[in-house]
């Protein structure tokens, strides 16, 4: 009876608690995003700029050792958990793989609502995983692995719309987590593997309805078709797998796109716009009014997704409005944004050894390529960094205070990889021209690399761009760096990403490691920080999976025995605070 | 010639009313349907056991329904791998599902739903590049490795009077994943 008693207290809790937040839900205007409080993390990168960082400074490098658990939560899914805990005034938005929306009391991690959904059993899972809720007006919404965006009421996860924005049975599926701005949401497509012609869209955040699509890809007659030969361009690729960033003063948005398909370049002669670039969309129509290609006729798979970090760039004694790119291809970008939407090239310079650039054009900032490290179909090339390059997904963070860029890389990894002659495309189906064998098999270690002896791989850099310098670097061995980095106003860093699950805390100013966490599983989940009548939280997700996996499982078969660790699965929110804080 | 609906109504593997509202393209494999080959250099030849050679890569097929004529493609859970191994050295279970040493396996990791494109030829299994499940053909396709927990369903096979392999008993279990 007791034990019943408590039961039926806890859930007159819990519904009390949702109702309560139903009352004083805040709903997330335009000029919230635009300015985004402290105490919240309203989006994936916490602001507009892609910044990654927290100005909240209660836990600082003098305390953090003092770090401890508050509360976790599992979240009933297994592989890769990427999304950020978003907070609006004490309510939490977590999205998981298998597209589940969860929300909680951000402070003690009871659930309010959960949302579900109900995925087409003949789906094909290429990259099982979702990086994160969009909050806007009264809503919360979500792209899905079915191509589709929904609309959910915030305050009880009550479905508004559900808008398709592609046919998954053609290979089209969406992961990334939507952006909100100025009565629109904006979501796009992966599929870069399947044959796809890539494409941003726009959907009316209150009704769902398209407000305007962007191919990535020009038809023929539209500006860029002279990249494309024959009917190359209707299978290019250039998908947008990842948010964009965007400048709220000129309404431009900064989107980043994936690799060219099929991935052999003899298959899609030319330089390929927009693929592998950062396009300038108009917010208003979708125009694309500027664009820099960071590499050309890719023949890497690397996707350039990740959208530049709006920030400050000194140049000359001038501070430039600056788009800054850690590039899967293994070079830091600095480019310079414009009130109308053309991008300047500013200055490049590799941040892990790059062997396929023998020169870059100081003017247009345009590579010149080693064709003996260029694969192409029945051409074997060995080059380096390996497929999934310099950087991958995982986003870069800038501390204003610091002023410093920090980037997750791999470093001493390069790729074997050549390709076969393509077969007709099946829809749905794998299109890429390289067998999985081959890429399953591609990863290989720098020539100078002694396996017996702990290889440093998985690193975090941090970059001073004002004076095109690394400041420090700190490198883990024998494992992969997965780690979506958190900055904050306390001369921190967080990040977890490494084969060994912990989850971490770094000194922003000399890369020393402060704290450290094991968790259930790894962490490629984007870590975020908010606060809650007065004490400041760090959240993360751990659950590993995806591409870190396919990774960490090729580098276990690299090293010597039991060099790498086993991957637990299992997806699970964390939240920490300062033991003095509670 | 292997009956065709006939037999399966017989076996009691006989199509539910949804099966039955669905198009021919979309059924899954017939007892009866010969076994299409949609890639390499037999391409669109239905499958004959001489095609194959021991341990070799397996070919990708969809079941074809002869008297429907009628490739049943349009269902992703029919995609098939064929492969030919040396017939004793097939599980004693799953023996009677084998002919001439070709075993029929569906194509869809049964962990999450990739279609699988990898063969390790060495020790005999499919390997799924999403998470890189691995299923040993010769048990029955049962999991060696990696993440997934059921086994990948297989087909019956036969050969038919006319040298074709063709399916004799629907898949085992149901294709695909559960989420």
């Amino acid at each position: 009876m007791q034990k019943l008693v408590l039961t039926l207290s806890a859930l007159a809790l819990s519904v009390f608690a949702a109702q309560a937040f139903a009352a004083d839900y805040n709903p997330v205007t335009d000029e919230r995003l635009r300015n985004p409080e402290p105490k919240n993390w309203l989006s994936w990168r916490g602001n507009y700029e892609g910044w990654g960082h927290s100005p909240l400074k209660q836990i600082t490098d003098a305390n953090v050792a003092e770090l401890v658990p508050v509360w976790s939560f599992a979240t009933g899914v297994n592989d890769g958990h990427q999304a950020a805990p978003i907070v609006n005034d004490g309510m939490m938005f977590v999205s998981t793989p298998q597209n589940q929306i969860i929300a909680l009391d951000a402070a003690s991690g009871d659930e309010i609502w959960r949302y579900r959904r109900e995925l087409p059993e003949d789906l094909f899972q290429l990259h099982p995983t979702n990086r994160g809720v969009a909050l806007y007006g009264d809503k919360v919404y979500m792209a899905t692995l079915d191509a589709c965006v929904v609309a959910l009421d915030a305050k009880t996860g009550k479905e508004a719309w559900d808008t398709c924005i592609g046919d998954y049975t053609e290979g089209y599926y969406s992961t990334l987590s939507v952006l909100p701005a100025e009565g629109k949401v904006v979501t796009g497509v992966s599929g870069g593997e399947f044959g796809i012609r890539g494409y941003v869209v726009a959907l009316d955040a209150e009704t769902g309805k398209e407000a305007w699509k962007t191919y990535t890809v020009p038809a023929p007659g539209e500006p860029g078709s002279e990249t494309w030969q024959g009917d190359a361009w209707k299978t290019g690729g250039a998908p947008v797998w990842m948010q964009g960033n965007y400048d709220a003063e000129t309404g431009i948005l900064y989107v980043g796109t994936g690799n060219g398909g099929p991935w052999m370049p003899d298959t899609r002669p030319g330089d390929n716009l927009y693929a592998t670039s950062v396009i300038a969309l108009d917010m208003d129509d979708g125009s694309i009014d500027g664009h820099f290609q960071y590499h050309w006729n890719d023949a890497w798979d690397w996707d350039e997704v990740s959208a530049p970090l709006l920030m400050p760039i000194k140049r000359d004694g001038k501070v430039k409005k600056g788009l800054v790119h850690a590039g899967r291809n293994g070079y830091l970008w600095l480019l310079e944004r414009t009130a109308k939407g053309p991008i300047n090239f500013i200055d490049a310079k590799p941040f892990v050894e790059q062997n396929v650039f023998t020169s870059i054009d100081p003017k247009t900032g345009r590579p010149t390529y080693d064709e003996t490290k260029t694969p192409g179909t029945n051409k074997t090339a060995t080059f380096c960094p390996s497929i999934w390059g310099g950087k991958d997904w995982p986003p870069e963070a800038y501390n204003p205070d610091t002023g410093l860029l920090y980037i997750p890389a791999h470093e001493n990894l390069c790729a074997e990889m050549g390709g076969v002659p393509m077969e007709e495309r099946e829809p749905g189906e794998l299109w890429i021209g390289v067998p999985i064998d081959v890429i399953l098999s591609s990863m290989r270690f720098n020539k100078r690399v002694d396996p017996s002896k702990p290889v440093p791989i998985g690193q975090i850099q941090a970059w001073d761009v004002n004076k095109g310098e690394k400041v420090w670097e700190h490198s883990f061995n024998d494992s992969v760096n997965w780690g979506p980095i958190l900055s904050t106003g306390g001369n921190l860093l967080f990040a977890g990403g490494t084969n060994d699950r912990k989850f971490r805390a770094f000194n922003a100013l000399t890369g020393a490691v402060l704290w450290e966490h094991p968790m259930p599983s790894g962490v490629t989940g984007v870590p975020s920080s908010f606060e809650v009548d007065g004490t400041q939280y760090i959240a993360v997700q751990s659950g590993w999976g995806v591409d870190a996996e396919r990774m960490r499982g090729l580098l276990a078969e690299m090293l010597p025995k039991g060099r790498v660790p086993p991957m637990p699965q299992g997806g699970n929110i964390h939240v920490f605070a300062l033991k003095s804080a509670r | 010639m292997i009956g065709g609906a006939g037999l399966l109504m017989g076996l009691g593997l006989g199509p539910s009313a949804v099966e039955a509202a669905k198009k021919p393209d979309r059924l899954p494999p017939q007892v009866g349907d010969r076994l299409k080959i949609t890639r390499g250099a037999h391409k669109d030849k239905f499958l004959r056991p001489e095609m194959l050679k021991v341990n070799q890569a397996p070919f990708e097929g969809f079941p074809y329904g002869v008297e429907d004529d009628v490739l049943r493609k349009r269902n992703r859970f029919n995609r098939l791998l064929f492969v030919k191994v040396e017939p004793d050295a097939i599980d004693a279970e799953i023996a009677p599902r084998a002919a001439d040493g070709v075993l029929v396996y569906s194509a869809i990791c049964t962990h999450t739903g990739c279609t699988i494109k990898s063969w390790v030829a060495d020790d005999q299994h499919f390997r799924c590049h999403c998470h890189l499940s691995e299923f040993a053909v010769l048990t029955g396709g049962s999991v060696r490795g990696g993440p997934a927990r059921a086994p990948l369903p297989m087909l019956g096979v036969a050969i038919d009077d006319e040298g074709y392999v063709v399916v004799a008993e629907a898949f085992n279990r149901k294709p695909g994943f559960k989420g």
